[in-house]
């Protein structure tokens, strides 16, 4: 499926395909599973938001990894990955160190390690352990004015959002109508921070190196689910388009899906 | 990366999929398809019609990703399927306009309008490249 005669890379990426459609799914779909199996997980809105905020990011790494089995593995996609699977690691660990012993669950832990361990032995294995850093014609890859652009957006959208963690962890939830703040929630808002975090690093390795298709896919899937999800809401009436909502975040949906699909239909053609 | 030839089909075609998608989500969400119901003038979905509803979002979710597919091929290949869908939306339409018919009071004509316009989309789609049988309707 991978474009590689390595068996080895296709039966590692094979397993991460796995895991992450098995929780895309799951989260999306079905976060009261979940929710069942973590003690620490309340049945809550506030947990099923999140949960389906994860999935949708799943589904979007699912994406990548097809589009990689049709045109062949891509270095700045594990530049996406490598670093996801390490953070959610770290995530996955601290979370559940942080709850009482009679409440911890570690099966998202073991399925993160395999993850981690499956993305670097198929990275290791495709490209060897050195980083290409080699620099692009131009900036982002493309001469294209509006993609570049678009692509400094991006960085920066992503960037700003790690920085204001920072400074005001809770930001996302208490910015939120309809959002609890709790110990699961912020923890929810930290992983939120994680996949901006690797999002900042691929986005980066692309303005030197130049734009992966890869990631414009796994970009543009993740914003149309959460451009379709936001107006699902608005059609419910719980998130308005006339201020009652969160406006940042909002406008982040608005543009990276209008900047998604910019991208894919200007760039797809040279692909 | 998109092989279908003809640029107007595309654009057609990633607007189905996105109410595709949109319709999907509403579904298959339990609040999104009680406000669903609850804006069109329905009962109050119970279990029974909620498990139902996702099943038709499912039939959604697949509709787009075969677009997709379609747009990432030949149009000398997706024939079929666009005849096909020309069919099925065109069933759903007349479903529609029946409903609205005889329907006492109507909340919102948004669903009757998208489905209509789908039909004529997909309609657009078969006739721009060549998969029309007949020349029938010929104008679309």
């Amino acid at each position: 499926m991978f474009k590689t005669d390595d068996r080895l890379i296709q039966i590692c990426l094979g397993i991460c395909y796995f895991i992450a459609a098995m929780y895309a799914m799951i989260n999306f779909f079905n976060p009261d599973y979940l929710i069942n199996r973590y003690g620490s997980l309340e049945a809550t809105d506030t947990n099923r938001w999140f949960l389906g905020w994860y999935g949708m990011m799943n589904f979007g790494f699912v994406a990548g990894l097809i589009y990689m089995g049709y045109k062949g593995l891509d270095r700045a996609f594990f530049t996406y990955a490598v670093p996801l699977a390490i953070l959610f690691l770290i995530w996955g660990i601290g979370g559940q160190m942080s709850v009482p012993e009679n409440e911890q669950n570690w099966t998202a832990v073991g399925f993160f390690v395999i993850q981690l361990v499956a993305i670097v032995i198929a990275r290791a294995r495709a490209f060897g352990m050195n980083v290409d850093f080699t620099k692009a014609e131009n900036m982002w890859g493309t001469n294209d004015k509006l993609c570049q652009t678009i692509l400094w957006l991006g960085l920066i959208t992503q960037a700003f959002f790690v920085v204001s963690y920072f400074i005001n962890p809770d930001q996302l939830i208490t910015d939120t109508p309809g959002l609890e703040l709790n110990d699961a929630s912020q923890r929810f808002a930290l992983g939120v921070m994680f996949f901006s975090l690797a999002w900042t690093i691929a986005l980066l390795y692309q303005l030197r190196t130049g734009y992966s298709m890869s990631l414009i896919v796994t970009g543009l899937i993740t914003s149309i689910m959460f451009f379709a999800v936001f107006l699902n809401f608005a059609a419910m009436g719980t998130t308005t388009l006339n201020g009652e909502g969160n406006a940042l975040l909002a406008t982040a949906i608005i543009g990276n899906f209008v900047g998604s699909l910019i991208l894919f239909f200007r760039l797809q053609g040279n692909h | 990366m998109i092989k279908l030839e003809d640029r107007p089909s595309v654009i057609i075609l990633s607007i189905i999929t996105f109410i595709a998608v949109f319709y999907a989500f509403m579904f298959l969400t339990e609040g999104a398809a009680t406000a669903f119901m609850e804006r069109t003038g329905g009962p109050a979905p119970n279990e029974g019609t909620l498990f139902f509803m996702g099943s038709v979002g499912y039939i959604y979710l697949g509709i787009a990703i075969a677009n997709v597919m379609a747009m990432m091929a030949p149009a000398s290949q997706s024939m079929v399927f666009f005849r096909a869908m020309v069919i099925i939306t065109f069933i759903a339409a007349l479903r529609a306009i029946g409903n609205a018919i005889i329907a006492d009071e109507i909340l919102t004509y948004a669903p009757l309008i998208a489905t209509i316009l789908v039909y004529v989309g997909y309609a657009v789609v078969m006739s721009r490249n060549k998969a029309r049988l007949g020349t029938h309707f010929g104008w679309l």
